[in-house]
């Protein structure tokens, strides 16, 4: 009986944490839902916890009155080039980290390991003074070159970790049947790294669809926006459209957290099997 | 491994073609821009006239060292990276001890902490500025009824509480990272030694205590120095929510140095702002890593 109550007085206490733990995470992303949800709430004080009156006129509103769909095609051509470019860069030099002995590779894998001590932040300052003199300043390659400089060292790390895992025995048998490194690498390996793969191009679209420095000091122009800087420029000095914003945020974040949901077991399979061997 | 191709000792051009890409990338994007920024702090670099720029040794350094505002700056990232690194930590192993459990619900538990993961900071901003409205913000809403306040709080817009305000969300943002590297740490621990602890009779406090906090320390040092370190540069959300002010109580050192830069288009200051950021960061890995890591943890 003791026994009993003190077991079910942890289940309680267990519980209460784990809402509490869950309800600070979930909360900003439900409201934002909630408020650009409901009609007509950035007016209303109290705000209404449920959204009472639903409606998705904010969302319709987004697409008719700013450059919304804009935004999202230009951050789809930046991924559409990022994440080839990318897996190009990286896997090669994966596979190369992985596989072979040679003079200053100890050297390329702590570089690769110090560019992560970088902030973007600081980057951005010569890179701003180049591509201006470059006239790359205010184009959408700007973009697409400096996203890929930062998704490619992470995606080595992945990657190498994954490559290390296949046996030799199997790539020899590709050799002997004349296959060069190049075929090797992408007919033979790949295939078997796949959970890996798919975690290079889960990260590499965060890093595009979340960057932020680089689309804030090298576009100008409204119709090269992304989405990450879009939402910046709904405030007025004197009328800040919650309901908009709210939907604006949620347009950006919506397909983010159903393909993240979708692959999520994927992903962090991929990220902790690249950590443990590192 | 054995080439077929190349049965004698020679040079293989392969992995160095493979690999030949990645350096230049790193040498253009990374190696050079540290280098330029390293030489513009030391120059009068003009960012309008870009003509005679000349050599000055350490003067920018003396003049932003010899600052009132470089001390505050100092002090503000401290709290901010603290605050950060801290909060993020201890929600991170509440977390990761509580999905450690086996329960009802468990995935969809674990689903919801590392969801922010898929929020871009940008939203994120957005999101806590809606919330922290000072007219129809919730969360004066909440504390006006619960009787906590009397007027409501300008939560970004009063320099004495900004920096807190900017904190919460940065530490919503590191959740997921930080409780999933605890939750691998706590796997790490072998199901035996709890099996021996009941034995032994010992409560759940003793067990925490004596298997669990030992067990995690490797994992621990990891993850506070990432977290440290990804706090120090963290720039999207105080940008997102304050650019820095009210006041200047939130400009951290890499706010400093981009609105140096991009807002007042001093380079030079910038640059030295930056160079002296880098440094920090640097000087701390260095220290932390020979101080805390033991021989076979490095």
């Amino acid at each position: 009986m003791m026994k009993n109550t003190k077991q079910s007085l942890r289940k309680i206490v267990f519980y209460i944490f784990l809402a509490i733990v869950c309800g600070m995470i979930v909360f900003p992303f439900y409201w934002m839902v909630a408020t650009s949800l409901t009609k007509g709430s950035m007016y209303s004080y109290p705000p209404s916890i449920f959204p009472i009156d639903i409606s998705i006129q904010s969302y319709i509103s987004v697409f008719l009155e700013r450059p919304m769909l804009r935004w999202i095609i230009n951050t789809s051509i930046v991924s559409a080039v990022v994440i080839p470019a990318t897996i190009l860069i990286a896997l090669p030099a994966a596979y190369s980290l992985s596989r072979f002995k040679y003079r200053g590779k100890g050297l390329v894998s702590q570089l690769i390991l110090v560019t992560q001590m970088i902030p973007a932040t600081l980057i951005i300052i010569p890179v701003f003074l180049i591509f201006s003199k470059l006239q790359l300043t205010n184009t959408l390659y700007s973009l697409m070159i400096l996203d890929t400089a930062f998704a490619v060292p992470i995606s080595i790390w992945i990657s190498k970790g994954f490559f290390d895992t296949i046996p030799f025995i199997i790539e020899e048998a590709a050799f002997i049947d004349g296959c060069n490194h190049f075929g090797v690498l992408f007919r033979i390996d790949l295939p078997l790294i796949l959970p890996g793969l798919v975690t290079v191009i889960l990260l590499t679209f965060l890093t595009v669809w979340h960057e932020f420095v680089f689309a804030i000091t090298l576009v100008q122009s409204e119709e090269l926006r992304v989405v990450s800087i879009g939402l910046r420029y709904f405030k007025t000095q004197y009328f800040v459209p919650w309901n908009q914003l709210m939907a604006a945020a949620a347009i950006i974040t919506i397909p983010i957290v159903i393909i993240f949901l979708g692959l999520e077991k994927m992903f962090v399979r991929g990220l902790t099997a690249g950590a443990v061997i590192e | 491994m054995k080439i077929p191709r190349n049965p004698k000792r020679k040079i293989n051009w392969v992995p160095i073609i493979f690999i030949t890409p990645t350096i230049i990338m790193i040498g253009l994007f990374f190696l050079y821009p540290v280098v330029n920024m390293f030489w513009l702090s030391l120059t009068n670099f003009d960012f309008l006239e870009q003509i005679n720029t000349q050599f000055v040794g350490l003067h920018n350094y003396i003049k932003v060292l010899t600052t009132a505002d470089f001390k505050y700056t100092l002090w503000r990232t401290i709290l901010y990276t603290i605050g950060t690194a801290g909060g993020a930590f201890l929600i991170g192993l509440l977390a990761a001890l509580l999905l450690n459990n086996k329960f009802k619900g468990r995935l969809i538990a674990r689903i919801f902490i590392l969801f922010p993961w898929a929020v871009p900071p940008v939203v994120t901003g957005i999101v806590w500025s809606y919330m922290y409205d000072y007219q129809f913000g919730i969360i004066n809403y909440f504390l006006e009824k619960l009787h906590l306040i009397i007027e409501p709080i300008s939560w970004l817009g009063d320099p004495s509480v900004a920096l807190i305000s900017v904190i919460l969300p940065s530490i919503w943002l590191s959740i997921p990272i930080s409780t999933l590297v605890m939750l691998g740490g706590l796997h790490s621990i072998r199901e035996e030694l709890y099996d021996a602890a009941a034995v032994d009779g010992a409560n759940v406090i003793q067990e925490f205590w004596h298997i669990t906090i030992p067990g995690l320390r490797p994992i621990t040092k990891i993850l506070i120095l990432l977290l440290v370190i990804w706090s120090f540069r963290s720039f999207d959300i105080i940008y997102m929510m304050t650019t820095g002010g009210p006041a200047g109580a939130t400009e951290t050192f890499v706010m400093k140095v981009y609105l140096t830069a991009f807002k007042y288009y001093d380079f030079t200051r910038a640059t030295t702002y930056g160079v002296i950021t880098l440094l920090i960061s640097l000087v701390f890995s260095i220290v932390y890593w020979k101080m805390l890591m033991t021989k076979d943890e490095r």
